[in-house]
């Protein structure tokens, strides 16, 4: 996508200092990125503003072994860590000790005696059944339905790979809540994706 | 040997405890009675047997992909920044640029 006049020809001697083109290169795809792994549209707006002006500003450190995309993403994902150990330390300080959330996920999925009232299908279909794109729709969608609580770990967890001790520092937990966290995650993401077209019995039908 | 309290759990353990095991053995390493109550619970449940399974399943799905594919797919055109917030944000970048102490980048 191109905004703005194009880009001069200065650019192609040195496209990798080209400020208005990696814009147009990196800006949409950064966006998706942070865009399936926080809440707010205007949060995973600053985050792509604050990787291109971090970039910026580190231009000369970056040595153009890794293509750009990689680099700005990684620039991303720090900016990325920031934001949720920031929102992290907003929550512990206006003290919610109460935790609505733990409970949902069982009520939802068990009985009171702990059996499964809405058990699992046969299987969670590979992806390649659906287009790549309606998959991360239906990611996303199924990440926005979680509290918040929950989908920050299922993101530093299960998306970003982060190793648990780390996810448990940046999120402020510990250990056992974490381990409650992503538990719950799990169980509603697993149905949530099943229930929107995952499923083996594939009912178009029930799609929301 | 086990102690009291291990053994009902391995004998009573519950689906929803069982999901729980399941999903704790994706963070980190489990000890023996609990691998034992968990797996005594699988062979004969199907549907946690399931959300075993498939839970690993999204998880290969989630990391297979890298950086730059998946959720930045260029086939999701149209998902991308408003118009306004394209502008905004570079302008803020090319402000930036502009004002760097060693000159404009381009």
């Amino acid at each position: 996508m191109t905004i703005g006049p194009p880009t001069d020809s200065r650019s192609e001697e040195n496209p990798r200092v080209d400020v208005s083109r990696w814009f147009d290169d990196h800006a949409d795809a950064l966006y998706r990125y942070a865009r399936l792994r926080v809440r707010r549209r205007e949060t995973a707006e600053d985050l792509v503003q604050e990787t291109f002006l971090a970039a910026l500003s580190t231009i000369e450190r970056y040595s153009g072994q890794s293509s750009q995309r990689t680099w700005l993403v990684s620039i991303l994902r720090h900016k990325l860590v920031d934001y949720y150990r920031s929102q992290a330390f907003k929550k512990s300080s206006e003290g919610n000790g109460d935790e609505p959330w733990s409970g949902r996920a069982k009520t939802l999925l068990f009985t009171d005696l702990g059996h499964w009232s809405a058990p699992p299908g046969p299987s969670i279909e590979s992806r390649d059944r659906l287009e790549e794109r309606e998959f991360w729709q239906i990611l996303e969608h199924c990440l926005r339905l979680l509290p918040e609580p929950l989908s920050s770990a299922f993101v530093l967890r299960e998306l970003e790979a982060m190793e648990l001790e780390e996810a448990r520092r940046t999120l402020g937990v510990t250990n056992g809540n974490l381990r409650v966290r992503l538990h719950r995650a799990r169980l509603l993401i697993r149905h949530c994706l099943e229930r929107h077209g995952l499923g083996e019995e594939f009912d178009p039908a029930r799609r929301v | 040997m086990f102690g009291f309290r291990q053994v009902v759990r391995i004998l009573w353990l519950r689906c929803f405890d069982a999901t729980e095991l399941s999903s704790s053995l994706l963070d980190e390493p489990m000890e023996f009675p609990e691998r034992l109550a968990l797996y005594s619970h699988l062979a004969t449940c199907r549907s946690c047997r399931r959300f075993h399974n498939q839970i690993r399943r999204i998880r290969s799905l989630l990391r297979s992909s890298g950086p730059n594919t998946g959720s930045t797919d260029p086939k999701m055109a149209g998902q991308g920044l408003s118009l306004e917030s394209q502008l905004r944000i570079k302008k803020a970048i090319q402000d930036a640029s502009r004002n760097r102490p060693d000159g404009p980048l381009s």
